[in-house]
C-alpha cells in the first residue's frame, strides 16, 4: 500500500517539476523535424536518446577507472582550478563523444535516427551537464551523483548507497537509481533547450 | 513607487498576458506560435530565476488595486498566494501553446500523408 502511495506522490511530483520542460523539449524537437519526419517518430527518437544517455553514462561508470575517461577526469576531487577546468573540457569532449558514438552506430545500421535530433538532444545534454550542473551546481541530484560515485570509486563506506542519479532524472526514477523520491526541478534547463533550438536551427536550417 | 507607475505596469502586464493568451487561442500560424512559445519559455525561466516571482507583478503592488495575476487567477480559484497565481497563469499559457503546436503538427502530418 505504501508503495502505491509513493508512486502516486512521485507522479504528481513529476508533473509539477518536469512535465512542462520535457514537453517543451519534445515539441521543439518536432518543430525542427516535422517537415521531414512524422511527429510520432521524432517523439520515439527523443525517448530512445533519453534512455541512451542514461545507459551510456552508466556504462562509463562500470568501466575500470583507469580506462574510463569520464571517471578519471570528471569524478575526482581535484582542487586546483586550472586542472579542474581542463578536466571539465575533457568531460565536454566525452559528452560530445557519447552522441558521436550514437551517431556512428545508428549510421552503421542505415541512418535510422535523424542527425538533427541527435545534435539537438546532444547539445541539451552536454550543455546542461557542463554548464548547469558542473559550473553552476544547479542540481542537488547531480551533486549526490558525484558524492556517491566518488565514495564508491574510492571505497569509502557509504552504507548501502551505490552510485546514483546518472540522469536524466526521469529515467533514474524508472530504474530506481535515484537518491531520493524527489524529482529535480527542470526549470533551469529551459535556456539550454531554447539555445539548442536556435543553434540546431542555424546549423541544419530545417524548413519550418 | 507612484500609483500611476504601478497602474502602467498593470496595463503592460495585461496587454502582454492577454495578447499571448488570445493569439495562442486564435492563431494557426506556426511561426507566430513558435515565437510565443519561446517568449513564454523565457518568462517561465525568469520566474524560476527570480525566486518564483514574476518581475512585472512586483512593480504592480500598491494600496488600492490588486495585481493582474491575482485578478486572473481568481477567475479560476481563490486563496492562492501571489507566487502560485503567477505560476498557474504562466503554466496555462505554455500548456495551451505546446498542445496547440503538437496538435497542428500531428494534423499537418496526417493531412499531408
Amino acid at each position: 500500500m505504501n508503495n502505491y502511495l509513493s508512486i502516486k506522490k512521485k507522479i504528481t511530483n513529476f508533473f509539477y517539476n518536469q512535465f512542462i520542460v520535457n514537453f517543451l523539449a519534445i515539441v521543439i524537437c518536432i518543430i525542427l523535424t516535422y517537415k521531414k519526419n512524422s511527429p510520432i517518430f521524432s517523439v520515439v527518437c527523443m525517448i530512445i536518446l533519453y534512455y541512451y544517455s542514461y545507459f551510456i553514462h552508466k556504462l562509463f561508470h562500470f568501466i575500470p577507472e583507469c580506462s574510463s575517461v569520464h571517471l578519471y577526469f570528471h569524478h575526482n576531487n581535484e582542487k586546483n582550478i586550472i586542472i579542474n577546468n581542463l578536466n571539465l573540457f575533457i568531460e565536454l569532449l566525452t559528452n560530445i563523444g557519447f552522441f558521436a558514438i550514437f551517431y556512428y552506430i545508428q549510421k552503421f545500421f542505415g541512418n535510422i535516427f535523424p542527425t538533427i535530433i541527435i545534435f539537438y538532444y546532444g547539445f541539451i545534454y552536454t550543455s546542461v551537464h557542463i554548464i548547469n550542473y558542473s559550473i553552476f551546481h544547479s542540481s542537488k541530484a547531480h551533486l549526490m551523483h558525484h558524492k556517491t560515485s566518488n565514495d564508491y570509486i574510492h571505497d569509502i563506506s557509504v552504507g548501502d548507497k551505490k552510485p546514483c542519479n546518472y540522469g536524466p532524472d526521469l529515467v533514474d526514477h524508472i530504474f530506481q537509481t535515484n537518491y531520493d523520491d524527489h524529482f529535480e526541478n527542470y526549470d533551469h534547463i529551459i535556456p539550454n533547450i531554447l539555445i539548442s533550438f536556435l543553434v540546431t536551427y542555424y546549423i541544419f536550417k530545417p524548413e519550418i | 513607487m507612484r500609483l500611476e507607475v504601478n497602474l502602467f505596469f498593470s496595463l503592460l502586464h495585461f496587454i502582454l498576458a492577454y495578447g499571448v493568451f488570445i493569439t495562442s487561442l486564435v492563431s494557426n500560424n506556426i511561426k507566430i506560435l513558435i515565437f510565443l512559445l519561446i517568449l513564454m519559455s523565457i518568462i517561465k525561466f525568469f520566474y524560476f530565476l527570480f525566486y518564483n516571482r514574476c518581475v512585472l507583478t512586483l512593480f504592480e503592488y500598491n494600496d488600492y488595486f490588486p495585481t493582474l495575476a491575482y485578478c486572473m487567477s481568481n477567475v479560476l480559484t481563490e486563496n492562492l498566494n501571489d507566487s502560485k497565481c503567477e505560476e498557474v497563469i504562466i503554466n496555462i499559457g505554455i500548456l495551451i501553446l505546446l498542445n496547440k503546436l503538437l496538435f497542428l503538427f500531428v494534423k499537418n502530418n496526417f493531412y499531408n500523408s
